[in-house]
């Protein structure tokens, strides 16, 4: 009885075996190969020739007439500007060779010494991409300075995503207002026309003056439109706004009296300082910088 | 003496119980390939409904490509209609399911019908099908690129013998790659879609999401209808007055599954972000045709505007 019950359960076991078996077994069995040639497959569209993309030529050296006196340029660290001496070094170095004294102002120097006191011995003052407002006290001084005939250059440049303060109003915009400058909210993007990325915008000369001498075409990365003063560089009219979507020629460099105001960080760095003329409207800003009449 | 345990293990293993619940799972499983494979109806034709759901990586892509040169082989299928509901995923993975795509709507009828979402890479996947069906609510479309780049700063921690050896790719050229898989896929879609395109060169790369309604209306997908509507449309091309339909999914099935086949990985489920963007303790460029928003430290470049 309990031979015939084993050998029952045996057989059960061996069917479902077999039966799991045979059909895991043709699970695997491969397709058929008759018929296998199978005809080449050209898509046009994944050629190389049809749609690698040109990278940017990077050429060209930021010049800077080294004969003038020697001027001293104060750039601004003491509002958490999201600036360091690396990545504006194009800049600082073009300086320095001129036999030009470029100075941060550091939170540590800032509790040493006041703005008033820094200002009253520069002729050149840069602010970049600051976090903190500057408060009434110091607006006043800065536009003092330029009224006295120091050089004021101020870049900002978009916040990125899920970055602190990325609102409309930065903490560039009052001290930019002080000047009857401004800088809009978003970045600029051209789907028509552009330097391998759409965020990578021209700009051309809106006229013929001293910041945009020698500059054919610059290509700004990311830039920030600038309102107010006098449009000097402006982009083509494909251009559109992110926040807005809106299509127009936007300023992307503007100047009122003494001052600068220019949507784009990134052209003073290493990365983009060279592409195009940028290296061409560097060498200007400079010189807008080391020229003033303090 | 037997221990009390075994005996209690060899009455349960030995159980009718469980032979035939072991049985009956096996036969539920594999009881309707078998079934669809030995009674085949005497219908005129046959249309496979193929499911292509989820992120579109490496393993997902494979299996796309492996069962369409199936259906592709088999003379018995007349017609096949994608089931698409996907955001997208790698570039390479998308291209090679566009391929595999295009090569079987060479031989076959094939009609797309998007589930939920069609966009970016798994648009891509849909470009070669003869029509493109979508319901109002469902979304076609982010013709674009984006690269995710980790940030090394300094010299290469390991000791290699070039400068690109461990990463090496410097933004010019990512914005060269990401600009170069765009005009591909820009390209593509112009090649497929032809003149039933409705959006400027500049509109399509702003890689907007459509709704289905927006989308027909734009020519980015043909019709408004469902998974029914398009088997009638790939029906009426393969020209069948009456048919039947099989359901393929190019996910695993529990057979493979309960197989441990390496199949488990493409388990849409188990494609997280992780692995998708990713391979564990190696950090390198992800360059991506993907709709939705990534939580990820990475530096990103995009091709378009909204990617």
């Amino acid at each position: 009885m309990e031979l015939r019950d084993a050998a029952l359960k045996g057989g059960v076991f061996v069917a479902v075996f077999l039966v799991v078996a045979t059909l895991t077994g043709l699970g695997s069995i491969p397709v058929p190969v008759e018929g296998n040639e199978t005809a080449p497959l050209t898509v046009d569209s994944h050629q190389p020739e049809a749609i690698l993309a040109d990278e940017s030529a990077e050429t060209g050296e930021i010049e800077l007439d080294a004969s003038g006196t020697e001027k001293t340029v104060v750039i601004d660290q003491s509002h958490n500007n999201s600036v360091s001496p690396e990545e504006i070094s194009p800049l600082v170095t073009a300086l320095t060779e001129a036999g030009h004294d470029v100075q941060f102002y550091t939170d540590r120097m800032a509790s040493r010494q006041s703005l008033d006191e820094t200002l009253s011995s520069a002729d050149a003052f840069v602010v970049i991409a600051p976090d903190d407002q500057y408060d009434t006290s110091e607006r006043r001084r800065i536009a003092a300075f330029a009224d006295d005939g120091g050089r004021v250059l101020l870049v900002n440049e978009p916040p990125r995503q899920a970055a602190r303060g990325a609102t409309a109003s930065t903490p560039m915009t009052n001290l930019a207002g002080a000047f009857g400058l401004g800088f809009d909210s978003g970045y600029l993007y051209d789907l028509a026309e552009y330097d391998t990325n759409h965020r990578a915008v021209y700009a051309t000369p809106a006229g013929e003056t001293a910041l945009t001498d020698g500059v054919d075409r610059v290509t700004t990365h990311t830039a920030r439109p600038v309102v107010g003063g006098s449009p000097l560089l402006v982009t083509n009219e494909s251009t559109r706004l992110s926040t807005t979507r809106r299509q127009a020629r936007y300023s992307v460099l503007a100047r009122q009296g003494n001052a600068v105001a220019l949507g784009d960080r990134s052209l003073l760095g290493t990365d983009y300082a060279y592409t195009a003329d940028n290296e061409v409207l560097v060498g200007n800003l400079l010189e807008f910088l080391v020229s003033g009449s303090r | 003496m037997a221990n009390p345990i075994d005996k209690h293990v060899k009455t349960l293993l030995t159980s009718y119980t469980v032979i035939i619940v072991v049985a009956l799972l096996i036969g539920a499983t594999v009881g309707p390939a078998v079934s669809s494979a030995l009674f085949q109806s005497d219908d005129e034709g046959t249309i496979a409904a193929v499911t292509i759901q989820g992120p579109i990586s490496g393993p997902t892509a494979d299996e796309v490509t492996r069962q369409l040169r199936t259906l592709r082989k088999d003379d018995s299928i007349d017609a096949v209609v994608l089931r698409i509901d996907s955001g997208g995923g790698s570039v390479a993975a998308s291209e090679a399911q566009y391929r595999a795509v295009k090569r079987l709507a060479r031989e076959k009828p094939v009609v797309t019908s998007v589930r939920g979402v069609a966009a970016s890479g798994a648009y891509y996947t849909a470009l070669p099908s003869d029509e493109i069906y979508a319901t109002p609510g469902g979304l076609v479309g982010s013709v674009g690129v984006r690269a995710l780049i980790p940030q090394p700063d300094g010299v290469p921690r390991s000791v290699t013998t070039g400068p690109d050896k461990a990463g090496g790719l410097t933004g010019d050229d990512i914005r060269g790659q990401v600009e170069t898989l765009k005009r591909s896929f820009v390209d593509s879609v112009y090649a497929e879609r032809g003149d039933r395109l409705a959006l400027s060169r500049t509109e399509l790369t702003n890689a907007k999401v459509y709704s289905g309604a927006a989308a027909v209306d734009n020519g980015l997908a043909d019709e408004i209808g469902g998974l029914e509507t398009a088997i009638a449309a790939a029906a009426e091309k393969a020209g069948l007055d009456s048919y039947e339909v099989v359901y393929r999914s190019t996910t695993p099935g529990v057979l493979s599954l309960l197989l441990g086949s390496e199949a488990n990985s493409t388990d849409a489920g188990q494609v997280d972000r992780a692995s998708l963007l990713t391979t564990r303790g190696i950090e390198r460029p992800q360059y991506l045709m993907l709709w939705g928003d990534l939580n990820t430290s990475a530096r990103e470049v995009r091709a378009s505007g909204a990617a």
